[in-house]
């Protein structure tokens, strides 16, 4: 590329160009933290709700810091390690602002409550899926991805309304379910977009 | 073409220049490594045209260190950013668009 002077059809072309060229290195794999978080969720959340079913022990809630404790690592040495770290996007850095409070929201608030009242993880698993749908929503919408803003409106609002009557027993297999919806599927139909 | 031909900004009606501004609207930073690679211009250039648009205040240089390494960053500012609305504005009344024919 040189300084010489150039058309107005060739300007459009380098902007046009170089738009691309930033934004497919920040699409590359963009799915994969949602494959990640989305596999982890929906995995623990089974067990979790095969092994309640199975021994009516509440310790089994205990269960749900695995998957901080699995996720991280898996999510810095399969995604955050092979990111592009000479330059940062506006768009990459807003989602990655809404999943880091949903992070801390999701792991602190368990924790806090656990200590203080005793078998609150089933009320708290409830308000997570909540939590979960609005943040894949705002994803979406800054994304502008119809399928991942729908999945996140659709898992908030169906998923708070159903576990106001679902059996406590089985809040653990909505979680599952919730991840699935808006993270699994939707990371996994991004990553194949992209390929 | 109906409307008259506006001006366009000399200093970002170069190649090269037009290149590092239209990456930097779509990032919030960059380095120089990957402004050279994406742009496939030589360091020497590259390090002129920076001087450039610095001085014009479109971009804004940062110098600092990643672990023990120098590391210099860009950024596009406000002016920067107004300055390449204004160009493609400019560009747009030269482009003979299908539907005003």
């Amino acid at each position: 590329m040189n300084t010489n002077e150039l058309s107005p059809e060739k300007s459009i072309q380098i902007i046009s160009e170089m738009l691309e060229k930033s934004r497919k290195d920040f699409e590359k794999d963009s799915g994969t933290p949602m494959i990640i978080w989305g596999a982890v969720v929906t995995i623990v959340s089974i067990i979790i709700w095969y092994v309640l079913k199975a021994t009516s022990n509440p310790y089994w809630n205990l269960l749900w810091f695995a998957i901080p404790l699995v996720g991280y690592p898996f999510n810095y040495f399969l995604y955050y390690k092979k990111q592009e770290k000479r330059a940062k996007n506006f768009l990459n850095n807003a989602i990655a602002t809404i999943w880091g409070c949903f992070g801390i929201i999701a792991t602190l608030l368990p924790i806090i409550a656990c200590t203080l009242f005793h078998e609150a993880m089933m009320f708290l698993t409830s308000w997570i899926t909540i939590i979960l749908g609005f943040a894949s929503a705002l994803t979406g919408l800054l994304m502008k991805n119809h399928w991942i803003t729908m999945s996140g409106f659709v898992v908030a609002i169906a998923g708070g309304l159903v576990s106001v009557f679902m059996d406590y027993s089985n809040i653990p297999l909505l979680m599952g379910c919730a991840a699935l919806i808006t993270l699994l599927l939707p990371g996994i139909i991004l990553n194949l977009k992209k390929k | 073409m109906s409307a008259a031909f506006k001006k366009l900004n000399p200093l970002l009606h170069s190649e090269l220049r037009l290149a590092i501004m239209a990456l930097l609207m779509e990032l919030e930073e960059a380095d120089f490594s990957y402004i050279k690679e994406k742009t496939e211009a030589t360091s020497g250039n590259l390090s002129i045209q920076f001087d450039k648009l610095a001085e014009a205040g479109y971009i804004r240089i940062e110098k600092g260190f990643a672990g023990k390494k120098p590391k210099t960053t860009y950024s596009i500012t406000p002016t920067g950013i107004e300055a390449m609305q204004e160009y493609v504005d400019a560009l747009k009344s030269y482009l003979i668009i299908p539907h005003e024919q």
